[in-house]
C-alpha cells in the first residue's frame, strides 16, 4: 500500500528539522553569578593597576592607571589626579564623573596630564578608548531639566545630568590632553573626548586639548561651564558641540581637522526635540582659529565651518573660519532664523578664507532648503567688521605639526576686538603671534 | 446488541453537534459488527460499545398529552427513504462518518434545507426537539416521516420544519445516544403547520458505556457557534470551515471575522484593540513560543492551516488557561485527523501591484535563501575568535601596550566577513507562489484506531514598500503652546523589498487505543525568513552631515525565525471512576532567531557624488536568539450530577512552565583607522578585498582604509540570558442552579518567577551590570453566571483577574537602532508585572443555525500598564510602567443568513461586527529630574489602543456548484503608536480600510480553485503626529492576487 511507504517519509521530513533544531539548541549561554572582583581605587594605590567599575570615595591617583571599562565617580567622590600622570584607557574603557563628584585633573605645561589610549604609540587610532564624560548639576532645557549620558545605561540614574544650581562644578581639567578617543557605544553615537553634561559655572577648564576623537572633540550638552585654552585637532565629526541650553563661552581655540576627515568646527543646536526650548543654547566663542580639510587640495569631506540650528543663539568673536570644504556657515531651522533676526547670532571681527571649496567659494552661506533668509547680509554687514578673503597668514596647516600662529605679516593682527568680560585681544583667531603661542610644549600632534 | 454512539450524558447538551457533523446515529444494529469501515468510532475516535446486549428499548417516555400513539425507535419499522449521500445509513445500523473533510457534506448534515421538495399542495410539521434533561435543544436530530422520502434534520435551536402533503403520517424522531420515539397519526392539513415538540432522554445506563467525546463535531463552523453557545467563557471562534471557505488562505485574514478583533501585519490577531501585550498563544493547550523576541503574540501562519480544525479567540479568563492576557487567549486546535486516506495537494501564485514585476532592491545572494537557509551562509565563519572582541585595540599585553592580532590577522578576519558587499541592486520582483501538501490517513491496528496526517507548506512572497519617515521637532512655550517645526529633523523616503520565505512541516498523530484512552504526538517544524534591501533617502538633520548633502541610508538584513514545537498528550477516561476524564500533555518549544550580516551603511552627497560616512557604515551584526521553553499540564474533571440531577462538572488541574532564553549580538565594524586618505567613493561595493586591510597606516604604506573593528557596548547592552517559569493550579466549577442558570467559576494559583540578566559570550561569567527580577505569586480569581432565558440565548456575566508580564527583550538593556538618526529601543529591568481586572456583560442569541446576535460590554482595569515611552535625551525609546489605565468598551456582533429576505437567499449571508473601547491611561506628570517622566500628553488612550473596530463580511456558499465567496472588510479607529515626550506629540496611526475578497470554486470532484483579492483599497499606512497630522511614516502595500488550485482525493 502506497500511503504506508509514504508515512515514514513524511515523518522524517517533519522529524528531521526537529532533530536538526534541538541538535544546534543552545549556543553555550551558559548561566553564572560568580562576579569577577575588579579593583576599585581604594586603599593603597598601585601604579599601573587596572581600574574598573565604581569610584566612590575620595582619591587620588599620583601615578598612572589603566582604565578597564566604565569607570564611574560617583557618591559626591573627588577624583584627583596629579600632575604628569598618564592614564590609558583600554578599548571600551570611559571615565564618568556623574552629578556631585568632581574630576581634578590640574596638570602643569611641563607636566600636562595625559588621558591616552592603551595602545603603544604609533598602533593608535581614533576609538581606541571611549573619554570623559562630566555630568553636572546645572541647568539645561530639557522638559524635564534632566537627562542621560549618551551610549551609557538610561536607566541607571547614576548617569542622568542637569539640575538647577548653575554655579555648581564638574571638576577642573588644566593643562590636560585626552587623545585617541570616542569608542562607538551605539549607532550613530560615539563618545566624544570630553562631554560637558549641565556642568556648572564652577568648572574650571584652562589648557584643555582633545586629539584624534572618533566622534566630536568637546561637547556641552546644557550648563554653563566656561573655558579657555582649547586646542582640539583631528576630531572625525565635530569639534565643538553644543546643545540644550549651554550658555558658556569658550576664548582661544585652536580647531585643527585632519584633511581627510571632519564635519563641523563648530555644531550649535537649542535642542532637538523643541527648537524654542529655555534656557536657550547662546554660547560665545571669542578668538578661535578654526582650520578644516581643505589646505592643500579639496578632498571630498564633510568638512565645515559652523551649524547653526535648532533654535540656537550664538556669537563668535574674533574667529578665524579657513579652508573649509563646504560653507563657512549653515543656519536651518526657521527657529534658528527667528533667533538670528532678532540678534541673536553675531559673527564680528572674523575672518573667512578659502571656504566652501567644493564649488569653489560659492556657498560660504547656507540657509535651510526653501529658505529665504538672508544669511549673507547678516554676516557681511559692514558693521560686523568681518573680513572675506583675506589669508590670515598662519604659521603651519601641517595636521601633523600645525603652528596656527599668525605670522608677523598676517592681516589678524590688531584687527580684533574682544567683548567685554573677556581677556583683552586685539587679533582674530586665538594665538596673538609665535611668542604668544599658548598651544607650545603640552599638546600632542602625533596621528597614532 | 452492539451501540455504537458517541454521547455521554455528562455532556448532553452538546450532543447536539455530534449529529450535527459526525453523522452517528444510533439505531438497531442487527448483530455484532466489527470495527471495519468507516464505523466504530465518534469524532475523537472513541468507540462506544453498548454491553447491555437486548436492553429493553422500552423506557422511552410516553408523554400522556400525547395524542397520537408513540412507539420506540427500536420498533421494527420500514426504513425511511434512502440515504441522499450514502455515507450514513439511517436506519441500517450503526455508523459513523467523519464529514470534517467534506464540506458540502458537512453542510448538508447541517442544512435543514434540504429536502425533497413537496409538489403541489402541501403543510408542514414543525417543531423542536430538546434533551429531556437539560432542556438543552439537540441539533441535528433527524425527523422522518416513515414510509417517506420527507425527512429533515433539526437546526442549532432544535427547531425543524418539514413540508409533506396533507395527510397523516407516523413521523420518526431519533438521535444517537437517545431513546428515539415513532409518533404517529400525525395529520397535516393544506397549508397549515402541525406542532410537533418532542423531548428526548438519554438512553437510560449509557453513561457507564459511552464517553465523553467529540464534544462537538470542532471543525464545522455551527459545531463552533455551538461551542461558543456553550463555553464558559465569551469566547469567538473560528472554525475550519471558515478558514476553508476563505479561499484556503492565511487564517489570520479569516481572524478579522471575529468580534473586535484587527489583523495586524497580516499575522497577527490583535483583539478589542489590545496589542501583542495582552495576548498568549496556545496550540492544543500547550504554550507556543512566539520566534519574534519582541513579541508575545504568535504569528498565525507559523502553523499550515490545512493542519488547524479552529482558532479560538478566548475573550474572558477561565481558571483552566495560562492568566496572561487581557485582550484574548488565542488558542490554536489541531485538526482530527482523517478517517480514511487524504492527499491533497495544493498550488499558488500570486502578485502584488507594489511588488510584483516592479523594481526591486536586492542584496547579493545566499546558498539557501529561497529555502530559508540564508542564514547559514550569513554566519560567521567559525575562524573567528568567539573569546574575545576582534579590534585592532585588543591588547596582548597592557604593559607594553603591544596589541593582540597583527595586521595579517585584522585584515584576514576583515576579508573573511560572510559578504563584504553591502551594495544593494535592483531587480524585477518575481510572482510569489507557494505550494502545500497533506497526507493523512487512519489504520486500525489491533483494534486500536491510529491516524496520522502531515502537511507541509511553503511561500515564496515578495513585498517591496516605499516608505516614508520624518521626525519631527517643535518650537514654542508653555504659554503659548507648542507647534511643529516645519522642517522636519529626519526627511527619509525609501524602498524596501523584502522576500519572505516561509516553510512548515507538521506531523500528527493521534491514536485512540480503545474508547476510553487516547494519545497524540503533535510535531510542528516551521522556518520563516524575512530577505530584507532596504534604501533611505534624504537628510536626518543630526547624522547626515552637511545641509547640503543628500544621504543615503542602506540595510541588508536576513532574518530568519524558527519555532519546533513537539507535544505529547494524552487524555483519559475512566467510567468506573464516574466518568472521570484526565487529559495531560507535555510539550517542548523551541523558537530560533538568527538574524546574521546585518549591513548598514550611510553615504552623503554634497554634490559632487557619493562617498561613504565612515562612522555609520560598514557595520556587520549578528544577533543570535535561542528560546527553550518545556511545557506540561494535567487536567482532571469530573462530572456529576447536581441536587437536581442536572449535569455539572468539576474541574481540577496543574500546569508547569519554564523557559530559558539566550540573546546576543556581535557588532564588526570596518572603520578607517590611521588611514589619512579619503574612503572610497560611491555607493557600490565600497568594502572589499582591496579596501580592508589590516590597520597598516598609510605613512607605513598602508593603502586600505578600512579595518574590522568589533563594537562592544557597555552595561550589558549586547545581550541577555532569562529564565522564566510559571507553576500554577486551578479548580473550577461547572454548576448550573437550574436549566437556565449555570455558574462556571473558579480560581487559578500561579507562581511566577522571571530573570533577565546581561550576557556577553566574552564575559559570561562577569558580574551582571544589572539584574532584572520579577517574581509574583497570584490568587487569580474568575467566574461566570451565565443565564438561559431561552435555549438558543445567553447572558453572560464573567469577571477575571489576569496578569500581563514584560517580555524578556522589555527587561533587558539590549538597545537596537532601527536606523541611523532613529530611536533605539531599550528595555528595563524595573518594569513590573500589569495586574488586569476584567468584567464582560455579554448577551448572545443563535436565532439559527450558524447565525448569531450578541452584544456585550466589557471594562479592564489595569494596575502599571506597560507602555513604550520616549525619553528626552538621548533619542531613546524604552518601557515604563504607567500608573493605570481603564479601557470600557462595548461589542456589538450579528451574523445572519439572507435567507429572511427571501429563501432564494439563502445561500447569502452577512456578518457584522463592531467593537467601540473608551481608553485612558494615567500617568505620572513630568517630573522634574527624571528624563524618562516627560510624556506630553496627560489624557490619552493606552498605547496601541484602538478606539473602535470593525468587521464586516459578506458572504456566497452555494453546495450545488461548490462556490464559496467571502468579501470582508476591517477598519479600526486611530491608535497611538509611539507615546511623545519631551513636548513632541504622540504619534497615531491613521485607520485603514481593508478589503479583501476570496472565492473558493469547486472545478471538478476534489479540484478546487481559489482566488484571493487582499487589500483591495489599498490604503495606505500612515502615521502621523500633531493637530496637523504631520507625517511620521507612510507606506502603501498594494493589492495582492492569489490564484490557486488544490486537489485532495
Amino acid at each position: 500500500m502506497t500511503t504506508m511507504k509514504t508515512i515514514p517519509m513524511f515523518a522524517a521530513a517533519v522529524a528531521l528539522p526537529l532533530v536538526l533544531a534541538q541538535g544546534c539548541g543552545d549556543d553555550g549561554m551558559q548561566s553564572s553569578d560568580t562576579a569577577d572582583t575588579s579593583d576599585t581605587a581604594g586603599g593603597e594605590e598601585e601604579c599601573d593597576s587596572q581600574i574598573s567599575g565604581v569610584i566612590d570615595t575620595d582619591t587620588v591617583w599620583t601615578c598612572g592607571h589603566i582604565l578597564d571599562g566604565v569607570v564611574t565617580v560617583k557618591n559626591n567622590a573627588r577624583l584627583t589626579i596629579e600632575p604628569g600622570v598618564t592614564i590609558r584607557g583600554l578599548n571600551g574603557s570611559a571615565l564618568v564623573v556623574t552629578k556631585g563628584s568632581q574630576l581634578i585633573a590640574e596638570g602643569t605645561k611641563d607636566a600636562p596630564i595625559v588621558f591616552t589610549s592603551a595602545l603603544a604609540e604609533g598602533k593608535r587610532g581614533r576609538g581606541d578608548w571611549g573619554g570623559i564624560v562630566l555630568l553636572g548639576d546645572a541647568r539645561n532645557n530639557l522638559q524635564t531639566g534632566a537627562g542621560v549620558a549618551e551610549g551609557l545605561d538610561a536607566g541607571n540614574p547614576d548617569y542622568q545630568y542637569g539640575g538647577g544650581d548653575d554655579a555648581s562644578s564638574c571638576g577642573s581639567l588644566k593643562w590636560v590632553r585626552v587623545e585617541f578617543v570616542g569608542f562607538e557605544l551605539t549607532k550613530d553615537n560615539e563618545l566624544n573626548g570630553v562631554t560637558f553634561y549641565s556642568c556648572g559655572s564652577g568648572t574650571q577648564v584652562d589648557y584643555l586639548q582633545v586629539h584624534m576623537g572618533k566622534d566630536d572633540g568637546v561637547e556641552m550638552f546644557g550648563g554653563t561651564v566656561n573655558g579657555k585654552h582649547l586646542v582640539i585637532t583631528g576630531a572625525q565629526d565635530d569639534s565643538i558641540d553644543s546643545d540644550q541650553g549651554y550658555t558658556g563661552s569658550l576664548q582661544h581655540v585652536v580647531i585643527v581637522q585632519d584633511p581627510a576627515a571632519g564635519n563641523y568646527a563648530f555644531e550649535l543646536s537649542n535642542q532637538a526635540d523643541n527648537l524654542d526650548a529655555e534656557p536657550r543654547t547662546a554660547p560665545k566663542f571669542v578668538n578661535v582659529t578654526a582650520i578644516g580639510t581643505s589646505v592643500s587640495e579639496a578632498l571630498d569631506t564633510q568638512s565645515a565651518g559652523v551649524r547653526l540650528k535648532e533654535g540656537v543663539s550664538a556669537e563668535f568673536h574674533n574667529a578665524i573660519f579657513a579652508h573649509f570644504y563646504g560653507p563657512a556657515v549653515e543656519l536651518t531651522e526657521g527657529a534658528t532664523e527667528t533667533v538670528a533676526a532678532g540678534g541673536g547670532v553675531k559673527f564680528m571681527h572674523s575672518l573667512f578664507f578659502n571656504n566652501s571649496t567644493i564649488d569653489d567659494g560659492a556657498t560660504p552661506w547656507v540657509v535651510g532648503e526653501g529658505s529665504t533668509y538672508d544669511l549673507a547680509g547678516l554676516i557681511e554687514d559692514a558693521g560686523n567688521g568681518n573680513h572675506f578673503d583675506v589669508d590670515p597668514q598662519l604659521g603651519s596647516y601641517d595636521f601633523a605639526a600645525p603652528n596656527v600662529a599668525p605670522t608677523d605679516a598676517s592681516p589678524v593682527r590688531g584687527a580684533g576686538q574682544a567683548p567685554s568680560g573677556f581677556d583683552a585681544a586685539d587679533y582674530i583667531g586665538a594665538i596673538a603671534n609665535g611668542a604668544g603661542d599658548w598651544t607650545l610644549d603640552w599638546t600632542s600632534y602625533k596621528v597614532n | 446488541m452492539f451501540l455504537r454512539t458517541c454521547k455521554s450524558p455528562a455532556l448532553l447538551t452538546l450532543v447536539a453537534a455530534v449529529g450535527a457533523g459526525v453523522c452517528a446515529r444510533s439505531v438497531r444494529a442487527a448483530g455484532p459488527r466489527d470495527y471495519e469501515g468507516p464505523t466504530g468510532f465518534d469524532n475523537d475516535g472513541t468507540v462506544i460499545e453498548q454491553p447491555a446486549a437486548g436492553q429493553p428499548p422500552a423506557d422511552a417516555e410516553q408523554p400522556p398529552e400525547e395524542q397520537p400513539v408513540e412507539q420506540p425507535a427500536e420498533a421494527p419499522e420500514p426504513p425511511p427513504a434512502e440515504e441522499e449521500e450514502g455515507g450514513c445509513a439511517e436506519d441500517d445500523g450503526f455508523c459513523v462518518e467523519d464529514l470534517t473533510n467534506d464540506a458540502e457534506a458537512l453542510k448538508k448534515e447541517m442544512a435543514p434545507k434540504r429536502q425533497i421538495k413537496v409538489a403541489g399542495d402541501a403543510g408542514t410539521i414543525k417543531g423542536r426537539v430538546l434533551d429531556a434533561s437539560s432542556g438543552s435543544p439537540l441539533i441535528g436530530v433527524g425527523v422522518a416521516v416513515v414510509g417517506t422520502d420527507y425527512k429533515t434534520r433539526t437546526d442549532i435551536n432544535g427547531e425543524y420544519e418539514l413540508s409533506v402533503p396533507p395527510g397523516t403520517y407516523q413521523v420518526r424522531i431519533s438521535y444517537d445516544a437517545y431513546e428515539g420515539m415513532t409518533i404517529s397519526g400525525v395529520a397535516v392539513a393544506k397549508d397549515q403547520a402541525q406542532a410537533l415538540d418532542r423531548e428526548l432522554k438519554p438512553i437510560a445506563g449509557m453513561t457507564q458505556t459511552v464517553v465523553v467525546k467529540a464534544e462537538i463535531n470542532k471543525e464545522s463552523a455551527a459545531g463552533k457557534l455551538v461551542e461558543r453557545k456553550k463555553a464558559a467563557s465569551a469566547r469567538d471562534v473560528m472554525s475550519r470551515d471558515d478558514i476553508r471557505k476563505s479561499g484556503g488562505g492565511s487564517a489570520s485574514s479569516v481572524a478579522r471575522r471575529i468580534v473586535g478583533t484587527t489583523v495586524v501585519g497580516d499575522r497577527f490577531i490583535f483583539v478589542r484593540g489590545l496589542g501583542h501585550r495582552y495576548g498568549n498563544t496556545l496550540l492544543d493547550g500547550a504554550r507556543l513560543p512566539s520566534p519574534d523576541p519582541n513579541l508575545r503574540t504568535v504569528p498565525l501562519d507559523i502553523i499550515p492551516s490545512g493542519a488547524l480544525s479552529a482558532i479560538n479567540v478566548q475573550k474572558t479568563a477561565t481558571p483552566d488557561v495560562p492568566a496572561d492576557f487581557a485582550g484574548a487567549s488565542v488558542q490554536l486546535e489541531t485538526r482530527e485527523t482523517p478517517e480514511k486516506l487524504l492527499f491533497q495537494i495544493d498550488a499558488k501564485v500570486g502578485a502584488n501591484t507594489a511588488t510584483t514585476f516592479r523594481q526591486a532592491n536586492t542584496g547579493d545572494r545566499f546558498a539557501g535563501d529561497n529555502l530559508t537557509f540564508g542564514n547559514l551562509g550569513r554566519d560567521l565563519p567559525s575562524s573567528f575568535d568567539t573569546a574575545r572582541p576582534i579590534r585592532p585595540s585588543e591588547l596582548a599585553d597592557v604593559q607594553t601596550g603591544q596589541p593582540l592580532y597583527s595586521p595579517a590577522q585584522l585584515e584576514r578576519f576583515g576579508e573573511s566577513l560572510p559578504s563584504l558587499h553591502t551594495a544593494i541592486g535592483r531587480k524585477t520582483a518575481m510572482p510569489n507562489f507557494g505550494a502545500g501538501l497533506q497526507v493523512g490517513n487512519t489504520w486500525k491496528p489491533w483494534g486500536t484506531r491510529l491516524g496520522f496526517l502531515t502537511a507541509l507548506q511553503y511561500n515564496n512572497v515578495h513585498q517591496t514598500l516605499r516608505e516614508q519617515h520624518r521626525i519631527y521637532s517643535v518650537v514654542g512655550n508653555d504659554e503659548d503652546g507648542y507647534t511643529l517645526e516645519p522642517q522636519p529633523a529626519v526627511r527619509y523616503e525609501g524602498f524596501k523589498t523584502t522576500q519572505n520565505v516561509q516553510a512548515s512541516a507538521l506531523l500528527l498523530v493521534k491514536w485512540n487505543f480503545d474508547k476510553h484512552h487516547r494519545l497524540e504526538l503533535t510535531g510542528v517544524y516551521s522556518r520563516d525568513a524575512d530577505n530584507e534591501a532596504r534604501t533611505l533617502k534624504g537628510q536626518a538633520r543630526n547624522t547626515c552631515s552637511l545641509e547640503i548633502a543628500e544621504c543615503l541610508n542602506t540595510r541588508l538584513r536576513y532574518i530568519m525565525r524558527s519555532v519546533a514545537f513537539t507535544r505529547l498528550g494524552g487524555r483519559h477516561e475512566f467510567p468506573g471512576a464516574g466518568g472521570l476524564t484526565l487529559d495531560w500533555f507535555g510539550s517542548f518549544a523551541q523558537a530560533r532567531q538568527d538574524d546574521p550580516l546585518l549591513r548598514e551603511s550611510l553615504f552623503a552627497d554634497n554634490g559632487v557624488g557619493y562617498r561613504v560616512v565612515t562612522n555609520e557604515s560598514g557595520k556587520f551584526q549578528f544577533f543570535k536568539l535561542v528560546d527553550n521553553t518545556g511545557s506540561g499540564a494535567l487536567n482532571l474533571t469530573l462530572p456529576f450530577k447536581q441536587w437536581r440531577g442536572i449535569d455539572s462538572r468539576f474541574k481540577v488541574g496543574g500546569w508547569a512552565e519554564t523557559r530559558r532564553r539566550g540573546f546576543d549580538v556581535r557588532t564588526l565594524d570596518l572603520e578607517v583607522r590611521n588611514y589619512g586618505g579619503l574612503p572610497p567613493g560611491g555607493t557600490g561595493n565600497i568594502f572589499n578585498k582591496d579596501t580592508v586591510g589590516g590597520d597598516i597606516p598609510m605613512m607605513a604604506g598602508g593603502t586600505e582604509p578600512f579595518v574590522i573593528n568589533e563594537i562592544v557596548r557597555p552595561d550589558g547592552q549586547d545581550g541577555y540570558k532569562g529564565t522564566q517559569s510559571v507553576y500554577a493550579g486551578y479548580a473550577m466549577l461547572d454548576l448550573p442552579f437550574t436549566r437556565w442558570f449555570r455558574l462556571v467559576g473558579g480560581a487559578r494559583f500561579e507562581a511566577h518567577d522571571l530573570t533577565v540578566a546581561p550576557y556577553s559570550p566574552y564575559a559570561p561569567n562577569a558580574d551582571p551590570a544589572y539584574r532584572a527580577a520579577l517574581r509574583d505569586r497570584l490568587v487569580l480569581p474568575s467566574g461566570s453566571f451565565i443565564f438561559s432565558p431561552r435555549s438558543d440565548m445567553n447572558i453572560r456575566l464573567a469577571g477575571a483577574e489576569t496578569v500581563a508580564r514584560p517580555e524578556m527583550r522589555e527587561l533587558s538593556k539590549f538597545l537596537f537602532v532601527d536606523f541611523a538618526g532613529g530611536f533605539g529601543v531599550q528595555g528595563n529591568p524595573d518594569l513590573k508585572s500589569t495586574r488586569v481586572w476584567n468584567a464582560d456583560l455579554r448577551w448572545e442569541w443563535f436565532p439559527g443555525a450558524n447565525e448569531v446576535l450578541a452584544a456585550s460590554v466589557f471594562y479592564k482595569y489595569f494596575d502599571s500598564p506597560i507602555e513604550r515611552v520616549i525619553a528626552t535625551s538621548p533619542r531613546l525609546q524604552t518601557f515604563r510602567n504607567a500608573v493605570m489605565a481603564q479601557n470600557v468598551g462595548v461589542e456589538l456582533e450579528a451574523r445572519k443568513n439572507l435567507s429572511f429576505i427571501h429563501p432564494q437567499a439563502r445561500d447569502f449571508s452577512l456578518g457584522v461586527n463592531f467593537a467601540y473601547i473608551y481608553s485612558r491611561v494615567q500617568i505620572p506628570p513630568p517630573t522634574p529630574g527624571d528624563p524618562l517622566n516627560a510624556l506630553t500628553s496627560q489624557t490619552r488612550p493606552l498605547e496601541g489602543q484602538s478606539p473602535y473596530v470593525v468587521n464586516a463580511y459578506f458572504a456566497y456558499d452555494s453546495e450545488k456548484s461548490g462556490t464559496n465567496v467571502r468579501l470582508l472588510y476591517n477598519t479600526f479607529g486611530r491608535r497611538i503608536v509611539f507615546v511623545g515626550a519631551n513636548h513632541l506629540p504622540d504619534v497615531y496611526e491613521k485607520p485603514i480600510h481593508t478589503l479583501d475578497f476570496a472565492l473558493s470554486q469547486r472545478v471538478y470532484k476534489g479540484l478546487n480553485l481559489n482566488f484571493i483579492v487582499n487589500n483591495m483599497l489599498n490604503w495606505r499606512q500612515t502615521y502621523v503626529l500633531g493637530p496637523e497630522d504631520a507625517l511620521f511614516y507612510q507606506t502603501r502595500k498594494g493589492t495582492s492576487f492569489i490564484l490557486g488550485l488544490s486537489y485532495s482525493m
